[in-house]
């Protein structure tokens, strides 16, 4: 039997920080802004079916206040929307993936393939018109969400699918030699 | 002897039927129990017999139909390796786990299952939805059988030299009367005081409308107007309060507790305890993704401690059958942990890592000032200027957060992290690298300018935090642990 225990050299270990990281696509911004415009047309014309509906809504106050809100919160939305679309980046290393995300928070998540349960390519119908794709990892941690990559050309996020599901399947394969 | 297999189909004890018939009576009246009240006291009289027996009668041949068919059509095997369990009349379900993904086997004797030589199985899957499968009665012959194939399968993949370091069935702990007496007297009396409020304004929120109505609780109300609040009155109310309170955080702790024994053998640790129901668990040591132990202030002064065995998939799905085990001498912490993590991090006595003081102030920037001003802005409706006292309570919690962030304390081993908190009371939890499921570090734009992070590390257990720390430290671990954790392909679970 062979056996080793000589000392890990912290110093010498892949660091993080020198991954150059890649940003998404630019045209997700593109996605994202048919995204905000459908959903903002969708609650203007519910706002415009309230106040058409009820007579005491129709006065100037409730009307500036309503407009203003609604403003405000487009203004937000899109503001710190493309803020953080712009700063998504990610890297595929040998055996994890890096995803940064958030602009005023900024995430900086970090996934082992050895400990991926499964992953799933999503296109609505607005990716697919530019080409694009977005890649869910899920891993079987308790608390947190799965993690979407979002913004990834198509082609590289089918690749980074097969990579993943080989690595998963190698795992399993170890597991039941 | 032979040991059963449990290849064919099979159904469960007929004891099952009269548990699942309360099961399903029980959920049935959660749902309508507010209309039977409202028809007990604002029913109109004339008839009402009748329609009391036509309208029970109903719901009692539902109950009974819905049981029988339950129990016909919920059959279990073991086939291929795999616990396979089909049921449902209407809705049919296959549900088939992979016996070494199963995470935890509880046994529950209730007075009834002890007069019919029967057991309750709770078969804890590492599914979200779905959580587990319960067998409500089979014989305890075929419990302890059923048990034994899963364990024999979870613990075909312990390594031999593991297996031979833990002597069959050692008593760990036992929880003796005086520790459960300690442990009642120091539970959290205001916890359960606000428990038991909550549940009573909660319920009499729903029955108000109703119980309006009735003359006895208008003359209650009418005499509450009338009552002259002197101060004696009001400390001997605050003093049957907390009489009460004490009585029932004593009846809370001995029926959780009662007889609490923790034995260990090479497979995991066996949890037997119950007053009025006999339960068991069976962990395996390799579902064990995090170990968390805290007390409160009065716990920590007189040494006793409640331990939280986080295994995988324990969300909110299984708070029910939460692994919390109590602890009335903090030597058995090590010898429990032992298992999980040989040597404890903070062991060699070496001072630790602290988090920066910031935290302190961004957590009451953020958090206690717009809690204070949105409380101080409704007690100015009834105090005017005087609300402004709310604000008393500032200083007081940034005390309490500046301390926290001086008990702060967190280690970092070949092993794993370990991590120390808390203001009166006490957390720790300890954390192998090989549990890990993916890490994130988060830093807000002030972190960013201090050069701080938050390092969140995601386990199948929960997530274990260390807040503002620095964020080369933060980085520094993170490359460690995605180190121990991409350069060996052994097996979480």
């Amino acid at each position: 039997m062979s056996f080793s225990n000589l000392p890990i050299h912290t110093e010498e270990l892949p660091e993080v920080q020198a991954v150059t990281l890649k940003p998404i696509h630019p045209d997700y911004l593109k996605v994202l802004r048919i995204n905000w415009a459908l959903l903002y047309a969708v609650i203007l014309a519910g706002i415009v079916t309230v106040f058409i509906l009820s007579k005491k809504l129709q006065n100037p106050i409730a009307i500036s206040i309503t407009g203003s809100v609604y403003l405000l919160t487009l203004l937000i939305t899109v503001i710190i929307g493309t803020g953080s679309c712009k700063r998504k980046q990610y890297a595929v290393r040998e055996k994890d993936i890096l995803y940064k995300t958030g602009w005023i928070f900024q995430h900086l998540h970090m996934i082992p393939y050895n400990r991926l349960q499964h992953c799933v390519v999503n296109m609505g119908p607005i990716e697919r018109k530019y080409g694009l794709a977005s890649l869910s990892l899920y891993t079987a941690a308790s608390e947190g969400k799965d993690i979407t990559i979002h913004g990834l050309p198509q082609t590289e996020a089918e690749q980074l699918k097969e990579l993943v599901v080989l690595q998963i399947q190698a795992l399993y394969a170890d597991e039941n030699v | 002897m032979q040991m059963k297999t449990f290849d064919t189909p099979q159904r469960q004890s007929p004891l099952a039927l009269a548990m699942m018939f309360f099961k399903i009576l029980r959920t049935v009246f959660t749902i309508i129990w507010p209309m039977l009240i409202g028809l007990l006291v604002g029913g109109k009289k004339g008839n009402s017999a009748l329609k009391w027996i036509i309208g029970g009668g109903s719901i009692l041949l539902f109950v009974l139909v819905k049981t029988v068919l339950d129990y016909l059509y919920f059959k279990f095997s073991i086939q291929d390796g795999q616990l396979v369990v089909r049921k449902g009349f209407f809705y049919k379900t296959a549900i088939s786990v992979p016996l070494e993904r199963i995470q935890a086997v509880h046994m529950e004797q209730s007075f009834l299952h002890t007069l019919t030589f029967t057991h309750k199985l709770i078969i804890d899957t590492a599914g979200k939805e779905d959580a587990e499968v319960t067998i409500y009665a089979i014989p305890s012959s075929d419990a302890h059988a059923l048990r034994e194939l899963i364990l024999n399968s979870v613990d075909s993949k312990v390594e031999n030299s593991e297996a031979e370091k833990v002597p069959a069935t050692k008593l760990v702990s036992r929880l003796t009367i005086a520790g459960l007496v300690k442990l009642s007297l120091s539970a959290n009396h205001i916890e359960t005081m606000a428990v038991v409020m909550l549940f009573l304004f909660s319920r009499y929120e729903d029955v108000k409308p109703l119980l309006r109505n009735t003359p006895f609780f208008k003359n209650l109300i009418a005499y509450g107007e009338t009552i002259n609040y002197t101060w004696q009155l009001i400390v001997s109310l605050f003093l049957v309060v907390a009489i009460v309170t004490i009585i029932l955080s004593f009846v809370r702790i001995f029926l959780r507790f009662y007889d609490y024994t923790i034995r260990m053998d090479s497979k995991g640790y066996y949890i037997r305890w119950g007053l009025l129901q006999v339960k068991q668990k069976m962990i395996p040591f390799k579902r064990i993704q995090l170990i968390q132990w805290r007390s409160n202030f009065v716990r920590r002064l007189i040494g006793i401690a409640l331990l939280n065995l986080k295994v995988a998939g324990a969300d909110e799905v299984k708070k029910k059958i939460r692994i919390e085990l109590p602890i009335t001498d903090i030597g058995q912490i090590k010898e429990i942990v032992s298992v999980y993590q040989p040597k404890l991090p903070s062991e060699p006595e070496q001072e630790g890592y602290t988090i920066h003081k910031s935290y302190a102030y961004r957590k009451t920037l953020f958090i206690t000032i717009p809690i204070l001003i949105v409380l101080a802005s409704f007690a100015a409706l009834l105090w005017q200027w005087y609300a402004l006292f709310v604000f008393i309570w500032l200083p007081y919690s940034l005390g309490l957060q500046l301390l926290y962030c001086r008990n702060f304390r967190f280690w970092v081993t070949d092993d794993g992290l370990q991590q120390y908190k808390g203001t009166w009371g006490r957390a720790e939890a300890i954390l192998n690298w090989n549990n890990i499921q993916y890490l994130k570090i988060r830093r807000s734009i002030y972190q960013r300018k201090k050069g701080l992070a938050t390092l969140v590390i995601h386990t199948a257990g929960g997530a274990f935090e260390l807040p503002y720390i620095l964020h080369e430290q933060a980085l520094e671990i993170s490359n460690y642990a995605l180190f121990r954790t991409e350069s060996t392909q052994r097996n979480w679970m």
